[in-house]
């Protein structure tokens, strides 16, 4: 392994101890006691007592992070303030769902966005450019539980098209779980959360292809495919849009992280049992060891998507392992 | 009455500089502890129009809006870092047991860190009956002694009470029918609702909409009373608190007082757990036994003072070291009746390290549904159990949804049945013009109160108590800020606890001028600024 493998990998593993470290003392320095919001103080003295040495609060805080650094280190994230389960399991039984939307919605959003981008890139000035670019700047500004909202609105209830929300009709899939992955039923209720997200995604790459494009409309390898007399196709797909995928093919990876943040909001409006809906409630009720392993899962994703996309340039570049 | 206000405050005005030049001591700054303005936007603004109308007597009072719940319940309950709070109780069945408003709230004893008397005061005369209500446990003669609790307190005035709340929920008709809704604090939540909802359709189905998932199906660590709720449909308890807050014979057939701390319970014989077995009288003693050497969380604090059980035949014997009334309906009333041929070797068989571990979700229960599933974040099912004695005439699939707007459209929609959440102000007006939905009031048993600090000079004078009695804009605050949905009430046993709630009181008028006229009397005064002073 080179020595800027060796470094990328040091730094991403300072990056994340940085992160857990300040993420565990940020939380507990929120004003008050944070006992209180794990202990209701309407419980009798001795049960709010008993549930302080269950949870580890009666400890010193130094105490409590070592405890919280030393069970990290063995992939053990502690007890769910709330429900007292191990929030391993509460994320575990999360997760599937929340991978399940924001990944082909994701990867759907890049594909069409940079395809999308570079043509729009390529007849720079036309009236579906003007349309689509402010079409998308507008999007991404919209915040996206109004999106949400507002689709519901329209293609749930007055168009009746899709359901309302829930990742499968109540009621239907009483037995198995994995049955209910590969049915239709399924399918229909991710469908409209999905073309929020990918919609919602889509702005992104399709604005980065769209520059990117932009940029190497005048360049002297473009001139010279078009000198050697092939056709415009050919050369938007095949040396333009090869040459401007260097900007997506970074940003992808790195968005990992964010689109699994970012599915807070579409997961509490559309009744989705993923993770974002769990952090929403564990938020909601000061549950720091579910929400610091979320954090900690975001955190990861991203510093990951961050050396896949150094990974990615490398492969594409390979200059910079070099320098 | 806006008339009627206006005269007395521009009375208030006018009268304020006649008072004279004032004597004694400024009367320093008050600080109310009151709730965020964004989150609880409601709680917030009823003490804005408290705090309005108190300064308007001269009273210099400082809003201290803390995050909730910390620091807030901590300056509340544990550190009593107020002068005035904002105080929201929420109600419940178990909280229609008439000590919990009353005693529990202001008994001396109470008043230290984590107890319900957060504003330290102290009365021998509400101590004494207080205790005396403890003692008596013939229906009727307590409630004499609770009334005349709630007389003593109204003239104490230990807080100001501004309304309890009404909540609206609705269902639709097209797809059920409920037949004699009972206005209980848990609305269509209630198990005395849920035992009527009749479905029309031909599976027997109702869909419940709701935002509150179950946190945990284990009788020793669960924490919420929206736990307990569900935990109360799988499984039978001894008496049932009914819809007016008088305790009804459930499991039990019939229920003695022996004498001061001695009960007599007698079961019923056709009990049978979902997997076939007796529900006997070893089951009840067995359960009572268990949640107390386990520390069951929620129940510990009713058990503590349970010493022995007994059983000879049918009948269970309950002995207690102190008298306890409440005892009724806070442990028998609440604590769900576990099946011993399971639970005595629940760690042999799951070979966890301890029982509040286990997560209980194939519950084995005698109640009136059968828990067919849960999966964790999307639904609930109930199955009905027909062969029970108060046989429901439904299924209940309890739908989990993430947002209480889209909860709302699903229900306009037809997706669901019924909403468990209550509505806000705007779509109940909405809900209004729809023919097929019917909205159904639950009033609540919990209030809105500003609770003082009796610990400060200012509150600990009677008078001030009650003199801000007549300076509480209730009508406004009803109508301005809770958008009518509550109601005002003359006693922290607020009237929808019809059996317990004294009916001889009268809500204070508000009226300005009385308020002044009491403080005067009282010998406190205004200088020219209008601010108020202490006697000399």
């Amino acid at each position: 392994m080179s020595m800027f493998w060796f470094r990328r990998l040091w730094q991403s593993a300072l990056t994340l101890f940085t992160m857990l470290t300040l993420m565990f003392f940020l939380f507990r320095m929120l004003p008050g006691d944070p006992t209180a919001t794990v202990i209701s103080p309407a419980l009798y003295p001795k049960a709010q007592e008993i549930l302080r040495m269950q949870f580890g609060l009666d400890k010193p805080l130094w105490e409590q992070y070592f405890v919280y650094v030393k069970n990290l280190s063995v992939f053990d994230f502690g007890l769910s303030f709330h429900t007292g389960r191990p929030v391993a399991d509460e994320i575990g039984s999360r997760l599937l769902n929340t991978v399940l939307l924001v990944f082909p919605s994701l990867i759907t959003a890049y594909a069409l966005g940079s395809i999308v981008g570079a043509v729009v890139g390529w007849s720079r000035g036309s009236k579906t450019e003007t349309i689509l670019v402010f079409l998308s700047t507008a999007l991404q500004s919209a915040p996206v539980f109004w999106l949400s909202m507002l689709s519901i609105l329209y293609f749930s209830i007055q168009l009746d098209l899709f359901p309302i929300g829930h990742i499968v009709s109540p009621g239907k899939f009483p037995d198995e779980t994995w049955r209910m992955y590969f049915s239709a039923d399924f399918l229909h209720h991710l469908a409209l959360p999905f073309l929020v997200n990918t919609l919602y995604q889509f702005c992104f790459p399709f604005l980065l292809m769209r520059s990117s494009i932009l940029a190497t409309v005048g360049e002297d390898y473009v001139e010279l495919a078009r000198m050697k007399g092939l056709s415009e196709r050919s050369v938007l797909y095949r040396h333009a849009m090869r040459n401007s995928l260097l900007p997506l093919a970074t940003t992808l990876p790195m968005t990992l992280g964010w689109a699994v943040a970012g599915s807070v909001v579409i997961e509490t409006v559309f009744s989705w049992p993923g993770l974002g809906l769990l952090m929403v409630e564990a938020v909601g009720r000061s549950d720091y060891p579910v929400v610091q392993a979320a954090f900690l899962l975001i955190a990861v994703l991203t510093v990951l998507g961050t050396l896949i996309a150094d990974f990615l340039y490398t492969l594409l570049d390979p200059r910079i392992v070099n320098e | 009455m806006k008339l009627a206000t206006m005269t007395a405050m521009a009375v208030g005005l006018l009268v304020a500089p006649i008072q004279g030049v004032a004597e004694g001591r400024l009367v320093p700054e008050i600080n109310f502890l009151t709730w965020p303005s964004t989150k609880y936007q409601h709680y917030y603004e009823t003490s804005a129009y408290l705090a309005e109308s108190w300064r308007k007597l001269g009273l210099d009072i400082k809003l201290d809006p803390q995050p909730f719940p910390a620091p807030m319940l901590g300056m509340w309950f544990t550190d009593h870092k107020f002068d005035v709070v904002m105080s929201v109780l929420s109600g419940s069945s178990a909280r229609f047991e008439p000590d919990f408003y009353s005693n529990n709230q202001f008994k001396t004893e109470n008043s230290r860190p984590g107890g319900m008397n957060v504003g330290s005061f102290s009365s021998p005369e509400v101590d004494a009956l207080g205790a005396r209500q403890m003692r008596t446990y013939d229906l009727d003669d307590r409630r004499e002694v609770i009334y005349e609790l709630q007389e003593v307190l109204y003239d104490q005035q230990p807080e100001a009470l501004v309304a309890y709340v009404v909540n609206t929920t609705a269902y639709n008709t097209e797809n059920v029918k409920i037949e004699g809704y009972e206005s209980t604090p848990e609305g269509l939540r209630s198990i005395w609702n849920l035992l009527k909802v009749e479905p029309l359709n031909e599976d027997k189905i109702v869909r419940l909409g709701w935002t509150i998932d179950q946190d945990s199906w284990n009788p020793l660590s669960f924490k919420t009373l929206e736990d307990l709720g569900r935990l109360g449909l799988v499984y039978d308890r001894l008496v049932v608190v009914g819809p007016s807050g008088k305790p009804e014979m459930w499991a039990a057939e019939s229920l003695d007082a022996i004498n001061e701390t001695t009960f007599e319970v007698t079961l019923r014989d056709d009990l049978t757990f979902n997997d076939g077995v007796a529900l006997t009288p070893e089951d009840v003693k067995f359960t009572f036994n268990y949640l107390k050497e386990n520390n069951a969380v929620y129940f510990q604090q009713y058990l503590e003072n349970l010493a022995n059980i007994t059983v000879d035949g049918q009948k269970i014997r309950f002995e207690l070291s102190t008298p306890s009334a409440p005892f009724v309906a806070a442990a028998l009333g609440q604590i769900p009746i576990l099946p011993k041929h399971i639970w005595s070797n629940i760690l042999e068989e799951t070979g966890l390290e301890k029982p509040q571990d286990y997560r209980n979700t194939k519950i084995v229960g005698s109640g009136a549904y059968n828990l067919k599933y849960w999966k964790e974040g999307r639904e609930i099912y109930f199955e009905r159990n027909q062969d029970h004695f108060k046989a429901p005439k439904a299924d209940l699939l309890m739908i989990q949804f993430g947002s209480a707007e889209i909860l709302s459209s699903s229900l306009t929609k037809g997706d669901i049945d019924i909403t468990l959440q209550p509505l806000v102000p705007t779509v109940i007006e909405e809900f209004k013009a729809l023919d097929q939905l019917e909205l159904v009031q639950a009033e609540s048993n919990g209030y809105m109160s500003a609770r003082y600090n009796l610990n400060t000079e200012l509150f600990s004078h009677k008078a001030v108590r009650q003199a801000l009695s007549h300076a509480i804009p209730f009508e406004a605050i009803i109508e301005e800020v809770l958008g009518g949905d509550a109601a005002p009430t003359p006693s922290s046993i607020v009237p929808s606890n019809a059996y317990w709630s004294n009916p001889e009181l009268e809500v204070p008028d508000y009226n300005l001028d009385k308020a002044r006229k009491i403080l005067t009397e009282a010998g406190f005064t205004w200088d020219a600024e209008n601010r108020l002073h202490f006697p000399d």
